[in-house]
């Protein structure tokens, strides 16, 4: 649905996008993240059109966005960052204003900015005007506006930012609604958003793409330096010399005491086959007496994924296209 | 054009709703309607001199050579500081808010918004101009007998001064994301180009004929004395082509920029 090749953007001596390339299957829901100043939003303004790439082409179904600008425009629906909305004007006239822009046939227009209304909670404030409106119902406004003429892809541009914790919920649900099967591009700097919402994560950072791929993949990529982390009842200096004894270990470190005699404290295990060693230890504790309190492999949490992903030079790897 | 047909109802529908809009108009008429009731209270008194002096034979006294055409004259002035307020919110208003990015990116051409715009400001500035008709109707209505078809020429330049100062204010609107810069810069372009061939006769013939081809003043003043010289529409649909194309290209620009 959605090529990008060897995109590059700059600004004066600014490199804003460095080559980056991926792919967007059709009714794929991606999410784009990064620290500020990434490039996410350089890279989401060059697909709506809203200014050209210096370098790199971009295929959106087909089309050449450098040729086929208007086209390519008509099957994107947009939701700039901060939703930005006219204050002087109701919901009802965002969304019909919105609609006669991308062209909505004017006999099915009336019917598209009802049931866009409808869909997005917001029939019941059409009339109001939208500078008396919350900030939930405004989202809601500027994301009916990006909805209206059935986009087959929806670009959104931290579409939660500035919202409390019960708009976050509401519109992270509405999102969730909307997918279906378009094609989803979704901006964000929360981690579990990306999680909750996408099915597949672009990490940029200074304008380079550091990894496109699953979230579950990227858990699995970067869990590789085996770790396992073992909670362990008995004095600390003979569980790590049991366990260090274990063919296969490569480290064993205490890494928290226990709060008091007799409860458990925590060790960090370094192997390179962890489900071997794992049953090892248990087997070796067992017959060594101590008491094996929790046994577990750690794996990254979504800002370990992504603070390490960020540390570009550790993680160029990573970086693989979703045809791989 | 129907992105043209959206884009100019969208604006006008916010011009309406918009309390300074109403302001601006408020004071024009204000400023306009004292402006006429002077010139005809002027009048008056050298009708009562003349009147009061069997010297005089009251000779050259025309109440619309010299009531109407000052009167139109001074309201181009006061468009000239009341227009820039109209057309600053059209680009720069919507680059505060954020808007244009929206805008931009669906699939209209940028000429397509731009003349929506264009004549959604120059559509205010009528909405604005109108009402003065209201003074010279009262005035007909008491007896002051004025000369219909300078009247309608008058008119007829005021809407083609509208449309030329519509067209550099938003150029201004397009240049900066403030929209009191660009009040002060669409304001300081049409003072040039109103004074521009004020005295330019110390400079020569020739050169005093270029600059005073390019004074919207000596192409308006012909209008308010009943005069439409097709030189003069020329000019006016010339000067606002010409600047609505340098709009277009430098929202291009802008655009790629950043």
């Amino acid at each position: 649905m959605i090529k990008v090749e060897n995109v590059s953007k700059n600004f004066g001596k600014t490199k804003a996008l460095d080559s980056v390339s991926f792919e967007v299957l059709r009714g794929e829901v991606v999410g784009i993240l990064g620290p500020n100043g990434a490039g996410k939003t350089t890279l989401i303004r060059i697909l709506t059109g809203f200014f050209p790439p210096s370098e790199g082409k971009v295929l959106i179904d087909g089309l050449d966005l450098s040729k086929d600008l208007r086209a390519v425009q008509r099957l994107i629906g947009y939701l700039p960052e901060s939703a930005p909305l006219y204050k002087e004007m109701t919901p009802h006239e965002i969304i019909t204003f919105s609609a006669r822009m991308k062209g909505v046939d004017s006999a099915l227009l009336k019917r598209d900015v009802e049931r866009t209304l409808e869909i997005c909670g917001i029939a019941s404030v059409r009339n109001c005007l939208v500078g008396t409106l919350s900030k939930g119902f405004r989202q809601r406004t500027a994301l009916g506006a990006a909805l209206v003429g059935s986009p087959r892809i929806l670009i959104l541009d931290e579409p939660t930012s500035g919202l409390d914790p019960e708009q976050i919920i509401e519109i992270r649900d509405l999102i969730r609604n909307l997918s279906g099967d378009r094609t989803v591009i979704l901006s964000t700097h929360i981690l579990h958003e990306a999680a909750q919402l996408t099915e597949r994560v672009l990490i940029l950072q200074g304008g380079r793409l550091l990894a496109s791929d699953r979230l579950e993949n990227l858990r699995e990529a970067l869990s590789s330096s085996q770790d396992i982390l073992a909670s362990i009842a008995g004095p600390s200096w003979q569980i790590v010399s049991c366990i260090s004894g274990i063919p296969l270990v490569t480290e064993v470190r205490l890494v928290t005491e226990a709060l008091e005699d007799g409860k458990p404290a925590q060790y960090l295990i370094r192997t390179s086959d962890p489900d071997l060693v794992c049953a090892e230890i248990s087997k070796r504790l067992v017959e060594s007496g101590y008491r094996l309190a929790e046994l577990k492999r750690c794996v990254p949490t979504l800002e370990e994924i992504y603070l390490k992903s960020v540390r570009r030079s550790a993680f160029q790897k990573l970086v693989v296209s979703p045809a791989d | 054009m129907n992105a043209v047909w959206a884009v100019f109802q969208k604006d006008l529908g916010i011009y309406l709703k918009s309390y300074p809009a109403y302001l601006a108009a408020a004071v024009f008429l204000a400023v306009t309607g004292y402006f006429f009731y002077w010139e005809l209270n002027y009048f008056s008194l050298v009708c009562y001199r003349v009147a009061s002096s069997p010297e005089l034979q009251g000779e050259g006294l025309n109440l619309t050579d010299a009531v109407l055409s000052t009167f139109f004259m001074n309201t181009a002035v006061v468009l000239l500081l009341v227009l820039p307020m109209v057309s600053m919110r059209s680009f720069a208003e919507e680059r505060k808010l954020g808007t244009l990015e929206t805008l931009l990116t669906y699939p209209a051409s940028d000429a397509a918004v731009l003349s929506g715009k264009f004549i959604s400001v120059w559509c205010v500035a009528l909405i604005m101009v109108a009402p003065t008709a209201i003074f010279i109707l009262i005035s007909r209505s008491v007896g002051g007998v004025f000369d219909l078809r300078v009247v309608a020429t008058a008119y007829t330049g005021l809407f083609l001064l509208c449309g030329a100062f519509a067209a550099l204010g938003i150029l201004t609107s397009v240049m900066t994301e403030s929209q009191l810069v660009s009040v002060v810069l669409s304001f300081g372009f049409l003072v040039l180009f109103w004074m521009i061939g004020w005295g330019a006769e110390i400079l020569g013939h020739q050169p005093a004929a270029a600059l005073q081809a390019l004074s919207i003043f000596e192409h308006f003043r012909n209008f308010t004395k009943g005069i439409v010289h097709v030189r003069d529409v020329v000019y006016f649909a010339l000067f606002t082509l010409f600047f609505l194309i340098i709009t277009k290209e430098r929202l291009g620009t802008r655009r790629w920029a950043r």
